[in-house]
């Protein structure tokens, strides 16, 4: 009978052991390395290091405006897709339309940055000759790529198209999740769509709106494969490090200046940052009575 | 109110018809860039359909990298991938749902709060791990990840956890085994989930980056998106190449995507998004 209260640890532990090796083992190996110098010495330097650096300041702010552009650029785009999507007016072919919304998504960071720079470069870019074009040429090139005034804007080109299509089918299925009784009531008590929309989508999509903000912000610290992709990894990422992004800065330390105990002290302030970022943001999306 | 009706089903389809454009352009772009002469793709960069259908870019393509060895290597590692993950989660899946146990609760938790540690804590670290363990430079990196993710088990244990507890007791009467009972009854019964979290981990292993970048130092190893990447230098004589490679590397997403279609992503998706 002993054999039976083992089983089910048995079944479950492959992921436990895995984790525990290479998961948990190097969480916490890290710590020790970002307190060491490179002889292996106890040091603060590391940190000190990370908090002076103004090459990290500057990752951490593009990903930061990073982040706020997509929360109020791309979100709203995929709520306005995802009730377009639950529109009677589908009727068959929403399973086609958000195949087709969600293709960007599964396309990979390399195929992307390939076809964006087609796209965005300065000279014979799609977009330049589009404008220029459009503006019977008054417009002259843009350097969204080299002009670090336009670099944001250009990924945030790239997000959009990229995620604009998965969150919207992430708020599709919040949507979808809303008894349609609540609406068909409150159309009874004359309520207007906009007043449906306010009042009664709105507030019941906040539990999904919470989880895709979630993403939102992991994601963009974690932008890696774009940049690179795009402007290559030399001694300035983009126009003015214009591009540069924790991950980026993280693999530069890494294998450029192979400051490795730096790079691991940076990724635990990255963390801490991260969780002070969703810690405001669970208290904006907290339950309030 | 017919009419208005009419107007506002024509108004949202021309809408939603101009954003499917912009979403299908830059695959548009692709697709006629990679069939295009040089000449035409210089003169008339916006011209979708070429007047001149060329194959040279696919020719320098494969004179530059050795496009299909990388691609070789990108689908073995994504299948090996996929066979690995389904394994793991199917049997903690299989023991979350068919056993009762001290703790249960607690460490199913304690999977799902492996998700909060960010990747950027553990890239220096694992790196440095690796390193040590001799596996640097080999796939073993690449695939390892893709095992340490919790939502899978949280997926396949929502989907397993349907299958009527009746089912396995009567089977145990039978004298079967909970191996047997692992493949004859709960497998077949979340075929759904297995299939969703196999074609996530596919494309999470063929469309990765970061991680072969970090990880593969030997040219003759890389993988698809690295060797992509290496026709970097190539852009400034002629984009068509990149364009081609872009182009067959997006292939078997395109096969999957329109077998498995929508059911399968954005059922997965779901899955992931109720936990928010």
């Amino acid at each position: 009978m002993k054999k039976r209260k083992i089983m089910p640890y048995l079944f479950i532990s492959p992921f436990f052991i895995l984790y525990l090796i290479f998961g948990l083992y190097p969480a916490v190996s890290g710590v020790f390395l970002s307190f060491q110098d490179k002889a292996g010495q106890f040091t603060f330097a590391n940190y000190q290091n990370v908090f002076a650096d103004a090459r990290f300041h500057k990752a951490i702010s593009n990903a930061f405006f990073y982040m706020l552009g997509s929360m109020f650029i791309i979100l709203p785009l995929a709520l306005g897709a995802a009730l377009m999507l639950n529109s009677r007016y589908m009727e068959r072919k929403r399973g086609f339309v958000s195949t087709v919304f969600f293709m960007p998504n599964v396309t990979s960071v390399v195929v992307v940055g390939i076809v964006f720079k087609l796209v965005l470069r300065t000279n014979n870019g799609l977009l330049n000759i589009m404008l220029d074009t459009v503006s019977g040429g008054r417009l002259g090139p843009i350097k969204f790529l080299k002009d670090p005034d336009w670099a944001l804007f250009s990924l945030l080109i790239i997000g959009t198209w990229k995620f604009f299509g998965v969150n919207s089918l992430y708020f599709l299925s919040g949507i979808q999740g809303i008894p349609s009784e609540l609406g068909e009531a409150a159309r009874i008590d004359g309520a207007s769509r906009w007043k449906e929309f306010r009042y009664i989508t709105l507030p019941l999509l906040k539990p999904i709106a919470k989880f895709i903000t979630f993403i939102c912000i992991v994601g963009s610290f974690s932008i890696f494969g774009e940049v690179l992709t795009l402007v290559g990894n030399s001694n300035a990422v983009g126009a003015r490090d214009s591009m540069l992004y924790p991950m980026v800065y993280l693999y530069n330390l890494m294998f450029k200046n192979v400051k490795m105990n730096q790079a691991a002290a940076m990724g635990y302030v990255i963390a801490v940052i991260l969780l002070l970022i969703t810690g405001v943001q669970r208290w904006l999306f907290r339950d309030k009575e | 109110m017919k009419r208005k009706e009419r107007i506002n089903k024509t108004l949202f389809w021309i809408i939603l018809i101009i954003v499917m454009i912009l979403v299908l352009y830059p695959f548009a772009a692709m697709v006629s860039g990679s069939f295009k002469t040089d000449m035409e793709m210089n003169r008339h960069s916006l011209r979708l359909i070429p007047r001149e259908v060329t194959l040279e870019h696919f020719h320098t393509l494969f004179d530059t990298i050795p496009f299909w060895a990388q691609f070789m290597h990108s689908a073995v590692l994504s299948i090996t991938a996929v066979v690995l993950v389904l394994v793991v989660d199917g049997v903690v899946a299989y023991g979350f749902t068919r056993f009762d146990f001290k703790g249960k609760g607690f460490l199913m938790s304690l999977i799902l709060a492996t998700m909060l540690i960010p990747a950027q804590v553990l890239m220096v670290p694992q790196f440095q791990m690796y390193k040590e363990m001799k596996l640097f430079g080999t796939y073993v990196p690449l695939v390892i990840p893709t095992l340490l993710s919790a939502t899978g088990i949280y997926l396949l244990v929502q989907i397993m956890g349907q299958v009527p507890r009746d089912l396995y007791e009567s089977a145990m009467i039978d004298g079967c085994g909970e191996m047997r009972m692992l493949f004859k009854i709960a497998l077949p019964l979340s075929k759904v989930g297995f299939g969703i979290q196999g074609v996530l981990t596919f494309m999470a292993v063929w469309n990765d980056y970061m991680t072969p970048l970090i990880y593969l130092n030997k040219e003759s190893m890389y993988t698809l998106p690295l060797g992509l990447t290496r026709l970097q230098n190539f852009y400034k004589i002629s984009y068509g190449a990149a364009l081609a490679g872009a182009l067959l590397s997006c292939i078997p997403v395109i096969i999957i995507l329109s077998i498995v279609g929508e059911k399968y992503f954005v059922k997965g998706m779901m899955v992931g998004a109720v936990k928010g």
